[in-house]
């Protein structure tokens, strides 16, 4: 059993290839067959159509995805490190930003930067050892449902972040509820899929999103469900979700640029509407 | 005459041939979806193996070129250099009620801007490509 584990990620797309960009040949074979021809290619687009569906099934409107990219970009101001430091977003500016596929406006969308982020990962007893406040892992699981790999979009339960079947496992693991959650990251490749991912881990009500899902709500310090303090994927950097987990490390030692007071339990939802999925809780000495 | 600008990839049968009999299907302008032989499940996209009772025992039977708008998107951002010119188009998630809810993914014809309803009924427009090479043919969809 190792005992320290380093884990980390680092981007340098502009050597290695941008993200979000469709394939380049003249013909394609296999499942990608039937949708790229059609136009469907990107992150983006594979994932609009199951926010669009989950919106027509509950009545979601779209200010409910606007208040998660303000949130984002709100803390983002507080917080130099961020790519959108000092370019604050406004309720107006989100909705005169141009779609990129409905129904995403480009303040819906993820970043693409380069960037590198790390955590170490140690035992409790070693951890006491070092000079920075540790931060312990309470619970964490990754998994799927039925048929979620399903291809050509008839995954038959398709309008979801694909959370429904690991969420009360990780509560189940960490010993806590939705009601013990003091702050969460939750991995905005795009916003749709943090509204649905932060319903599916039982913090809101499917036909509730228009209430819950207002700025106020999600901005810290005093917000019910302070999300994505750092600016996450949205405003601080896109490192595909490494970087909520380290923001949820400096909620737990109170050293955020955007802290929540008192925190005990910070939550990680990282990517959503893909397969598998994962997340995880982190926790304070008072937690264990 | 094609819905999105030319310079797209071109669809062609998978190398195992798993999904040849819909794409040669296509090009006659027949819709045809996999059905388990054993249980008599419908399914899509192609697999090797019925997700239902696993038999490996399917076949490609014609459907009825009809069915409803699942989802759909309108995309306005270009992701690929055929298509900067193109402007917004429309993708639908098409489902077969009568075939197990199995989904197909295709263009919604007709003006790009307009209001897309889901439930609502279309039925295919097959798309030929037969100079271009190699030939084939798209599988649209338009309101009825």
């Amino acid at each position: 059993m190792a005992e320290c584990v380093v884990v980390f990620r680092a981007l340098a797309q502009g050597q290695f290839g941008r993200f979000g960009q469709g394939p380049r040949r003249n013909v394609i074979a296999g499942d990608t067959a039937h949708t790229v021809p059609y136009g469907l290619m990107s992150a983006g687009q594979m994932f609009a159509m199951k926010v669009k569906r989950f919106m027509h099934d509950h009545g979601v409107e779209q200010p409910a995805l606007r208040a998660i990219s303000l949130a984002s970009y709100h803390h983002a101001q507080n917080n130099p490190r961020a790519v959108m430091y000092g370019r604050p977003l406004t309720e107006e500016k989100y909705d005169n930003s141009r779609w990129i596929v409905e129904p995403f406006h480009l303040f819906d969308c993820c970043l693409e930067n380069d960037g590198a982020a790390a955590m170490v990962l140690v035992s409790a007893e070693r951890a006491a050892e070092v000079e920075h406040a540790p931060c312990y892992l309470l619970g964490a699981v990754s998994g799927s449902h039925h048929r979620a790999g399903a291809s050509v979009h008839n995954a038959p339960d398709y309008a979801t972040s694909a959370f429904k079947t690991v969420a009360p496992r990780l509560y189940d693991m960490a010993g806590v509820g939705p009601d013990d959650i003091d702050v969460l990251q939750s991995y905005e490749n795009f916003t749709g899929g943090v509204l649905m991912s932060i319903v599916e881990h039982g913090f809101c009500e499917p036909d509730g999103c228009n209430e819950f899902f207002v700025k106020d709500n999600l901005i810290a310090p005093g917000g019910k469900l302070p999300t994505n303090t750092s600016g996450g994927n949205l405003a601080e950097c896109y490192m595909h979700g490494l970087g909520l987990n380290i923001e949820a490390v400096r909620q737990v030692r109170g050293a955020s640029t955007s802290q929540v007071p008192d925190v005990d339990v910070s939550m990680v939802i990282s990517g959503p509407m893909v397969t598998p999925v994962s997340c995880c809780i982190f926790g304070s000495e008072a937690t264990l | 005459m094609s819905y999105l600008h030319p310079g797209l990839p071109k669809p062609v049968p998978a190398p195992d041939g798993l999904d040849a009999p819909f794409w040669e299907a296509a090009r006659e302008g027949v819709l045809k979806l996999q059905r388990c032989k054993a249980c008599g499940q419908w399914q899509w996209g192609p697999e090797w193996i019925c997700h239902n009772c696993f038999s490996d025992d399917l076949e490609f039977v014609e459907v009825e070129p009809r069915g409803r708008i699942y989802s759909y998107e309108r995309v306005w951002h270009p992701v690929h250099p055929a298509l900067k010119e193109q402007g917004p188009y429309l993708i639908v998630l098409v489902e077969f009620p009568d075939h197990d809810n199995a989904r197909i993914v295709g263009n919604l014809l007709g003006d790009p801007e307009q209001e897309v309803a889901i439930g609502a009924p279309v039925r295919a427009v097959f798309e030929h490509h037969p100079d271009d090479e190699p030939p084939h043919t798209l599988v649209h969809w338009t309101v009825e």
